[in-house]
């Protein structure tokens, strides 16, 4: 079982790829990367974007993929950046594997019943990681 | 059918193409040990097409290649029509007619920009994510003369897929195939093996050779040094002088010093020079894992660098706010730098010292 957990932080998509191996054990590969857009006005940056995501779930492989639900109504600190919202519909339009949404309460309520014991390689990647830990286990 | 000349191909495929009902051939091009190559039209679709003729095993059993390459629908892989066995031992693809003819023949007849290139690179990695992800397919000869190039947009197509093999998934490796010496990685020539990384490695002499590093392929005697040359020149028969020269070469490729960075133009940003260390490391597990690794740090290439064209006696640098700059020598050998914006005069620039550093310092500032 292969997942890819995806975060998406302003202009910028984590991604977390994790699998399962035969005894059950779950590791991070090194596949896990993240893609930006420094310029979302431009249309070819926005197409990088596309083929590199498109080019790393092909390449990945994986079993599942899941984003962490932005919620579009938050106020202040916590609104999330229109331009993530692009960055979202690019990766939904992935067409091999269906992209699953999570919301962070569905991770807070799971891993508060079953406490999370591994954690990300990087700080940064802690939410993608979660997600994509929930989809390998769920 | 008109005249073909093609009377030093093998009796078996003369006869083959002169009697297809499918396929009317009308030109034939002999490509020496990449195969034979005839141009046709197919009798009832009405399109160009191309069938081209490799040498090919008898026992050899290609079957789960070709039908995996026949079901490939990407646009930077030639799309097979069909593959079929000749008998007693030949092996033929039909493929379309793609416009713009191959690499090797672009880059041999104009300089292409970096933005081009990049493109093209890009274009290239894409379809040998298709390859390697969806397929788990190695194409074990990636070279420019095998890249063809759709003029519609400059959309680079890998082609000849004669060597393509599937990779075992218990060890992660092939055997290599006896495609040109040039292109082979170092570990292919230390252990026969060939992993995903090795298309890699592939894929950054041809980034290396479009940049316009020294890669002599039509005088392979100038990467030898004066010292070799002399030794080489002291053995007088033909076939132990060849072979003394591959050797040489294969002892280059294993040290990594076939490639040789510093031959980069002196403009080109540093880079460059990293993402081709990374794709041209002699260590296979330094290389980028995958397509898509390689692929992210070409897209940085192309926003973060403008494009740079050598033209005859110059250097022009676009940038994509419109910003251009171009850089010659005058009558005294002194540098000299014009920069204009978008649709106005060429104005000389003054602010640099007159070396080169400090010129590049400014003409790469979008």
């Amino acid at each position: 079982m292969k997942t890819i957990g995806i975060q998406i932080k302003s202009t910028t998509a984590i991604l977390v790829v994790l699998e399962k191996d035969t005894n059950g054990v779950i590791a991070q590969t090194n596949e896990s990367v993240k893609f930006d857009i420094q310029e979302p006005n431009d249309s070819k940056q926005v197409k990088q974007f596309r083929d590199q995501v498109n080019a790393a779930f092909d390449s990945i492989n994986p079993d599942r993929i899941g984003i962490v639900v932005r919620n579009a109504k938050a106020k202040g600190d916590r609104t999330p950046s229109p331009i993530s919202f692009k960055l979202e519909g690019i990766i939904q339009l992935y067409d091999k594997v269906d992209i699953e949404f999570i919301w962070p309460q569905t991770l807070t309520a799971h891993f508060k019943k079953k406490p999370q014991t591994q954690s990300a390689k990087h700080k940064y990647q802690e939410d993608a990681f979660n997600v994509s830990y929930y989809l390998n286990i769920k | 059918m008109g005249e073909l000349n093609d009377e030093d191909c093998a009796e078996s495929i003369r006869h083959f193409v002169r009697n297809n009902p499918d396929v009317t051939v009308y030109d034939y091009i002999h490509r020496g040990c990449n195969g034979e190559v005839y141009f046709g039209k197919r009798n009832k679709m009405g399109d160009d097409v191309v069938l081209k003729f490799y040498w090919s095993h008898p026992n050899y059993d290609a079957t789960e290649e070709a039908v995996i390459l026949k079901n490939i629908n990407h646009s930077n892989i030639l799309k097979i029509h069909d593959l079929r066995f000749l008998a007693p031992n030949y092996a033929y693809f039909l493929t379309p007619k793609i416009s713009g003819g191959d690499l090797q023949g672009i880059i041999e007849n104009r300089n292409l920009s970096t933005k081009e290139v990049l493109n093209i690179i890009a274009g290239i990695l894409l379809g040998l994510t298709e390859l390697h992800s969806a397929q788990k397919l190695v194409h074990r000869d990636l070279k420019p003369g095998n890249i063809l190039i759709d003029l519609a947009g400059i959309r680079p197509i890998i082609a000849d897929l004669g060597s393509v093999k599937k990779i075992d998934s218990r060890n992660g490796y092939v055997t290599a195939s006896k495609s040109t010496i040039l292109y082979l990685p170092p570990e292919t020539l230390v252990s026969n093996k060939y992993y995903f990384q090795s298309d890699i490695y592939q894929v950054g002499i041809i980034f290396f050779q479009l940049l316009r590093g020294f890669f002599p392929i039509n005088e392979p005697y100038k990467w030898l040094s004066k010292r070799e040359a002399k030794k080489l020149d002291l053995i007088k028969n033909i076939i132990e002088k060849e072979n003394a020269f591959v050797g040489l070469i294969k002892a280059k490729i294993i040290k990594g010093n076939l490639i040789d960075l510093s031959t980069l133009p002196y403009y080109l940003d540093s880079q460059f020079k990293r993402v081709l260390h990374r794709a041209l490391n002699i260590d296979y597990e330094e290389r980028y894992k995958t397509p898509f690794l390689f692929l992210k740090d070409i897209h940085q290439l192309l926003r973060k660098c403008p494009d740079y064209i050598q033209e005859l006696g110059s250097l022009r640098i676009n940038h994509d706010s419109g910003k251009q700059f171009q850089i010659y020598k005058n009558t005294n050998e002194d540098f000299v730098v014009e920069k204009r914006m978008a649709n106005k005069a060429w104005r000389k620039d003054n602010s640099h010292n007159g070396t080169i550093k400090s010129i590049l310092s400014i003409v790469r500032i979008n």
